[in-house]
């Protein structure tokens, strides 16, 4: 039987986990995976100025989150075989057993990236640990020289330049949004679904605006697309930087018919934007279809 | 003192009461949603569901409208008119589908995932309930 399996992409970090897995957004650098509505594993990362060892696992001890049950300095005992096989990867490992001898959490460190992960396994199976094995071992990290970094969460797979930094996110019953911050303007993409429902009781430029915010643009719509821009004169540049709103717009809403969403893309900045830098943006967002 | 430790027990016990009543997520996906007895309901327009159902209200409000409104009245309803997805979800509680079949179904059929589902029926049923439109059965 073929392991299929899926990439997840997430605020600097990319790794493979099967595809039956689900994947829950709970932080800025914290995943919580599920199968089958049940919790599997969830990791969290930071990172970091240049660790030594001691201050690997104070730091690992600051970072493990109050709400998580298991406790970092109980009688866990540290499994140093299971540990070894990924100081390949990490130039610091330390996995904690419970007292069954499965594996229960640990603390990863890169000194190439600078990076400090930390992870829980809540499913106590054999299969999982094999599964872990190959998460850890397909974790890529991306920093300021990548070419792109890959953010591919649910549904949707998109790649921004590594400058751009995440400012806010929701995750909602049909609607997703990321807020990020670039140079020279700021980004958000949706993602609406269904599609189909929404057309019914809305127009294209009717959603789009309620999703801007605002309603003083210049809208385009054809039947699969609607674009808009905002360009104030100077004057009311002026009313609008006092009001604390970006006054320069630019967005995209269209319908991706094929796998019913309605995706956008918004560029909000104190200058002119380009119609280029946003349809360089509409390229590189899209819906994957399920495997 | 003495006061304040009846009080005191007294909040130990309520909050023991809430921690049995109190399920955990995986317990609450397993639980069957029913629709309750008192609750009518119609396909109108568009194959949507209206529902009707009896509001409680205090008997000394009641006696008022009573003693001003000669006319007598059998029972004060209201009515809920639920969406394509809340009619489909209202549709589906047949009395064996539970919740974790529930968010399966409306994802596939929707497009939602698996997360965004979950949160939009377990939203509903929760409106639901403190309707007393439903009550969920613990298995």
């Amino acid at each position: 039987m073929q392991d299929t399996t899926k990439q997840v992409g997430w605020n600097n970090i990319q790794l493979t986990v099967p595809s039956s897995w689900e994947v829950i957004v709970s932080g800025a650098r914290h995943l919580l995976f599920e199968d089958d509505f049940q919790p599997q594993l969830q990791c969290r990362w930071e990172h970091t100025t240049p660790l030594t060892k001691k201050q690997i696992a104070d730091k690992g001890a600051r970072l493990w989150p109050r709400e998580w049950s298991t406790n970092l300095n109980s009688d866990f005992s540290h499994s140093s075989q299971e540990a070894a096989r990924h100081l390949g990867i990490f130039s610091y490992v330390n996995f904690y057993n419970d007292e069954s001898g499965m594996l229960n959490c640990g603390i990863c460190y890169s000194a190439n990236h600078n990076v400090l992960l930390i992870f829980q396994v809540l499913n106590q199976e054999k299969e999982l640990s094999a599964t872990l094995n190959k998460l850890l071992h397909s974790i890529k990290w991306y920093n300021k020289s990548a070419e792109k970094v890959p953010w591919q969460v649910q549904d949707f797979q998109l790649s921004l330049p590594p400058d751009y930094t995440l400012k806010n996110f929701t995750f909602r019953a049909g609607l997703t949004r990321l807020a990020f911050v670039g140079p020279g303007y700021s980004m958000e993409i949706c993602k609406l679904a269904p599609a189909d429902l929404r057309l019914k009781q809305q127009s294209l430029s009717t959603i789009l605006e309620t999703l801007s915010g605002a309603h003083d643009m210049v809208i385009v719509e054809d039947s699969l697309s609607c674009s808009a821009h905002r360009f104030p004169n100077l004057w009311k540049q002026i009313r609008y930087r006092l009001k604390r709103q970006q006054p320069f717009i630019r967005v995209k809403l269209w319908h991706d018919d094929k796998n019913n969403r309605l995706l956008a893309i918004f560029l909000f900045s104190k200058k002119y934007i380009a119609e280029q830098s946003l349809n360089d943006h509409c390229l590189n967002y899209e819906i994957i279809a399920d495997i | 003192m003495k006061l304040l430790q009846i009080f005191r027990k007294k909040d130990n016990q309520r909050s023991g009461q809430k921690d049995d009543l109190q399920l955990t997520r995986t317990e609450a996906l397993q639980c069957i949603p029913l629709r309750s007895e008192t609750v009518e309901w119609i396909v109108v327009d568009d194959d949507n569901v209206q529902l009707e159902y009896p509001i409680s209200i205090k008997p000394f409000f009641l006696s008022l409208a009573k003693r001003f409104n000669k006319q007598q009245q059998t029972r004060l309803t209201k009515k809920l008119q639920l969406d394509e997805t809340g009619s489909r979800v209202w549709h589906l509680l047949d009395g064996s589908t539970n919740v974790k079949t529930l968010i399966r179904i409306v994802a596939k059929e929707t497009g939602l995932t698996l997360q965004e589902a979950e949160l939009a029926v377990t939203t509903f049923l929760r409106e639901l309930g403190q309707r007393g439109l439903i009550i969920l059965r613990n298995i």
